[in-house]
């Protein structure tokens, strides 16, 4: 369990949020199958505690970048909306920018934009810059202020051409572009965004990552992102937080993540004539063989890499080699591994 | 950091929410197209049934209205029930998908919310339904019977549709505790078609019935805008004002009171 974070002299001006012990759980009714079931649930409902998330404690300074990730059902948006101020938790303490969010959500929201990728917030039938002059009124900025926003975000986010035609009519990634410049548009301290890449291609999504690193850099806002992309994650995020069934399993920073959990290494090679090949190394797994070529797997603390390299070369004329690491994805689906076999993990 | 906003700044969010609806009618040419027709057919449908109701009873006067009176006071009716929006699967919807948290995020009173961009709809389909209702009813029976009433009738339509903001907004509400609200809205829509007046005036009805559907907050909503528009007697004026004032009292509390506990409800328990 991490320990109890304690306030430190001038801490304010750095933390941004600070999460501790957070629990909540819901209050759901179950009922047996069938008829019966029904009927005796009728009369006698039978309430149950299901667990959302449990112990969670974490810090996060100004203008950090912290990727939040985690299965479905992990308790990620559970964690967001409690730091959003629309729900309260049982236990537990949080503050978000000096705010305890559930008892300050009004003046909370001026200091956090929020972009969630399945909940448009421009409106569909019109132009984005009718929507980006209804928050400019929304958050208290004046006309002159707001046109000179927009003008800013417009630019960094190369909205020119979208900017009066119909939300309806642009394209997903033209669209999630127009949300995440409206969401900055009260220039907050804190940007919240749930999978914002969702469906999006990747010249959409890796111009999204670009801008929103952008603003990152200009103007320090702090991004808390949720993903499933992985990629997302590593264009962005700094540190890392993984959860998993409620339970904080992973808090580092993205290169501890990879330090800790690449524990393996891949390697493509391609030869200059066709032949059946194999590499009888202790430790080197063959992934898959070709005529021309094949691709092995091994644990680089336990098999040197001179020595696999120097083995593949002993096999034939090489043409092509490639070393890599495994996808963030791949890193992520081994925590959830070992913690789904060793529950006290965390 | 407290932030306070000045009344002008409250006046400029409010007012830009209200713009929104009236930007997008405008946008959305097809739905005006479509209000025109549905308020043109309803109004012309009206006038040839009373046209022949009234030859068939081979009067001028039924219960002291005459059938220019019916008709202009029909169409006020009708003004009220067809330029409203569907208000009460907004915030339905809203609660089944789960998106009122995130609209919980901005820096916006729930109520103030939803009730400017009511307006904003209000403002504009009765503007086009007027216009279209009005020519029809002009065509077929001559101009309104008082000019004089154009006023209060303004005025009585501002607080119907604040009550009928209410109701709506009520029923709305409800999906946090019942997961389908259809039932609510049907039987709220049949009362008020036939308590509120919206086929004929409740003058028409037998005198028991008239009386007491006259004091029921539905007859505030359809009946009170149109009969004032046909009759604007200064006691007409003040009784109609009043009993409507009171039930928005009634009903403004009760929405404020639903509306925290279904916040509260929310914050505790997740969308």
């Amino acid at each position: 369990m991490p320990a109890p974070i304690s306030r430190r002299k001038g801490e304010e001006q750095v933390v941004s949020i600070r999460v501790h012990q957070l629990t909540k759980s819901f209050r759901t009714r179950s009922k047996q199958e069938g008829l019966t079931g029904s009927w005796r649930a009728l009369w006698k409902p039978e309430w149950r505690q299901v667990p959302a998330i449990r112990d969670i404690s974490f810090l996060m300074e100004r203008g950090e970048a912290l990727g939040f990730i985690g299965p479905n059902g992990a308790g990620k948006s559970t964690t967001i909306k409690i730091l959003c101020g629309i729900l309260h938790p049982d236990a537990g303490t949080a503050e978000v920018l000096g705010h305890v969010p559930w008892q300050d959500r009004q003046q909370l929201c001026y200091e956090i934009g929020s972009v969630f990728g399945q909940r448009p917030q421009l409106w569909y039938h019109l132009p984005p810059v009718d929507s980006f002059h209804v928050y400019g009124a929304i958050y208290g900025l004046d006309r002159d202020a707001t046109r000179r926003r927009v003008d800013f975000l417009v630019d960094v986010f190369e909205l020119q051409h979208l900017l009066h035609t119909p939300v309806r009519k642009l394209s997903l990634g033209q669209r999630m572009r127009c949300e995440v410049a409206v969401s900055l548009l009260h220039a907050p301290k804190l940007l919240l965004l749930d999978e914002p890449s969702i469906g999006l291609d990747i010249v959409a999504k890796q111009r999204i990552r670009d801008t929103i690193r952008y603003m990152r850099d200009e103007e320090g806002v702090g991004v808390l992102l949720t993903s499933h992309d992985a990629g997302d994650i590593e264009a962005l995020c700094n540190r890392v937080i993984v959860i998993s069934d409620g339970q904080l399993i992973f808090d580092d920073t993205m290169d501890e993540l990879k330090r800790r959990h690449l524990t393996a290494k891949q390697v493509n090679v391609r030869y200059l004539e066709e032949g059946e090949r194999s590499l009888p190394m202790a430790g080197v797994e063959t992934v898959a063989a070709g005529r021309y070529g094949m691709q092995i797997r091994f644990d680089p603390r336990t098999v040197g890499v001179d020595a696999v390299i120097s083995g593949l070369h002993g096999l034939g004329s090489m043409v092509d080699i490639t070393i890599s690491d495994p996808d963030l994805e791949d890193i992520i689906g081994t925590i959830y591994a070992e913690n789904a076999l060793d529950p006290d993990a965390a | 950091m407290q932030r306070t906003l000045s009344t002008r700044m409250l006046l400029n969010r409010y007012g830009a929410l209200f713009r929104m609806p009236l930007v997008e009618n405008l946008a959305e040419v097809g739905n005006v197209v479509s209000a025109v027709l549905v308020m043109t057919m309803f109004m012309w449908v009206f006038a040839m049934l009373w046209q022949a109701v009234f030859a068939a009873q081979g009067t001028d006067l039924i219960a002291g209205l005459t059938l220019k009176h019916t008709l202009w006071y029909l169409l006020m009716a009708e003004l009220v029930v067809l330029s409203k929006p569907l208000l009460a699967e907004e915030i339905s919807d809203s609660i089944k998908t789960g998106s009122i948290a995130y609209d919980l995020m901005r820096p916006l009173d729930f109520g103030l919310f939803h009730l400017s961009r009511y307006a904003g709809h209000v403002a504009f389909r009765a503007c086009v339904n007027l216009l279209a209702g009005g020519a029809v009813v002009w065509l077929l029976v001559g101009p309104p019977p008082a000019w004089q009433g154009l006023f209060p009738a303004v005025l009585a339509l501002m607080l119907s549709w604040g009550l009928e903001f209410c109701f709506e907004a009520l029923i709305g509400l409800a999906a946090f505790w019942t997961e389908d609200i259809s039932a609510f809205r049907w039987i709220h829509q049949k009362i008020s078609f036939i308590l509120g007046g919206l086929f004929l005036p409740l003058d028409f009805y037998p005198p028991w019935l008239a009386a007491v559907a006259r004091v029921l907050p539905f007859a505030s909503i359809i009946y009170a805008p149109g009969r004032l528009f046909v009759d604007p007697a200064a006691g007409r004026l003040l009784s109609t004002l009043a009993l409507q004032l009171g039930w928005l009292v009634v009903l403004g509390f009760a929405f404020r009171l639903l509306s925290d506990r279904a916040l509260r409800r929310l914050t505790i328990n997740g969308g």
